[in-house]
């Protein structure tokens, strides 16, 4: 966790979802997985925030709140979505009022997995968020678009998974 | 006394083990009945579609005649349906959790044709059914995941088409009077 630079302050926001991934999400918060020790602290503010995790599935009632928040954040931003539900709408996918995952709404850097996703899936999914983060604060540097794709290719995509394998072989080390 | 309490306190938190389970560093052991993914042992697959029918959330898709078997791994809720409801077991609950991506994940799986052919085995055979004993139930047809079998009650019929079939083994399992057989 040694590249990260600076100390990313997440929102949490439940939109629709079962609780299950809330809980997982808290659990990371706890003194059991205790993420605060990476700096990271839930804020309740979007001003104050460099990732946003989402749990749940979008309609019609919370798409606005969703949009809201994200615009409210400051460039760079994350947005992670946590669980099924928000990767992709799981089991609510074909429901009338169910838009489907979080990506219907807003862009989308980091898909955890999980029903629920697990504290230490979302410990990674976070870490390869960061690296995603890292990619955007690059090219803001350079005077380039955070969310764009054009020229210099930001390294957000291949610095993710580069990430968490500087965590495993952190692990291996150890 | 007040001095014992807070002194037990103190050395309590100096003695005793963190809290903090240290995730990244040390890695997190699972149980044997943890849901983590769906794998696949693709030799064993006869790509009977069960999985793709029970999956509640439609992240399996079979292809027959490409010889695939997807995942969206971004869809599946380890719910366990699939490795359930698979005829030949060839689907397993493994423990480690799905991993997280920038993308959302597809894992293709090719479903090797030949040696299914060779192999030998029951899968193989030709389902055959024994007229005799047969009391048209109809029981193989509700059963049969390609609906291959057409089962006749008031004209005693019972017909196979044999190039639905996938010799998946169901109808032999289910069938009340044991008349079906795949030789």
């Amino acid at each position: 966790m040694s590249y990260v630079a600076k100390s990313p302050w997440i929102i949490h926001y439940d939109g629709s979802s079962c609780n299950g991934c809330d809980i997982e999400v808290l659990a990371c918060l706890t003194p059991m997985y205790d993420v605060e020790r990476f700096g990271i602290i839930n804020t309740g503010n979007p001003k104050h925030a460099d990732v946003f995790m989402i749990t749940g599935a979008v309609n019609e009632r919370n798409k606005a709140v969703i949009k809201q928040i994200y615009d409210q954040m400051p460039e760079p931003k994350v947005v992670v979505a946590i669980g099924i539900c928000a990767c992709s709408g799981g089991i609510w996918e074909e429901c009338y009022n169910v838009l489907g995952g979080i990506d219907k709404v807003i862009p989308v850097d980091c898909y955890i997995p999980g029903c629920a996703a697990r504290p230490e899936a979302i410990i990674d999914g976070v870490v390869a968020g960061l690296g995603v983060l890292a990619g955007k604060r690059e090219r803001m540097e350079k005077g380039l678009d955070p969310e764009g794709t054009d020229e210099a290719a930001p390294e957000a995509a291949v610095g993710a998974p580069a990430g968490t394998e500087t965590a495993e072989a952190e692990k291996e080390a150890e | 006394m007040s001095v014992f309490k807070i002194g037990k306190v103190v050395m309590g938190s100096l003695f005793k083990k963190p809290a903090t389970l240290m995730y990244p560093v040390v890695p997190r052991e699972w149980q044997e009945r943890t849901r983590g993914h769906i794998d696949i042992n693709e030799p064993d697959c006869i790509l009977c579609g069960m999985c793709m029918r029970k999956c509640p959330t439609n992240a399996i898709t079979v292809d027959r005649d490409a010889h695939t078997w997807v995942i969206q791994r971004m869809k599946c809720i380890q719910c366990g349906c699939c490795t359930d409801n698979c005829p030949k077991k060839c689907l397993t609950m493994a423990q480690t959790y799905t991993a997280p991506s920038v993308t959302k994940v597809i894992d293709t799986f090719e479903i090797p044709q030949k040696e299914k052919a060779a192999g030998g085995g029951a899968a193989d055979g030709k389902l055959q059914n024994n007229q005799d004993e047969c009391i048209y139930c109809g029981i193989c047809a509700k059963n049969c995941p390609q609906e291959a079998i057409e089962v006749n009650r008031d004209e005693k019929s019972w017909k196979l088409d044999e190039d639905k079939c996938v010799k998946c083994g169901l109808c032999t399992e289910k069938c009340p009077k044991k008349c079906l057989e795949i030789k």
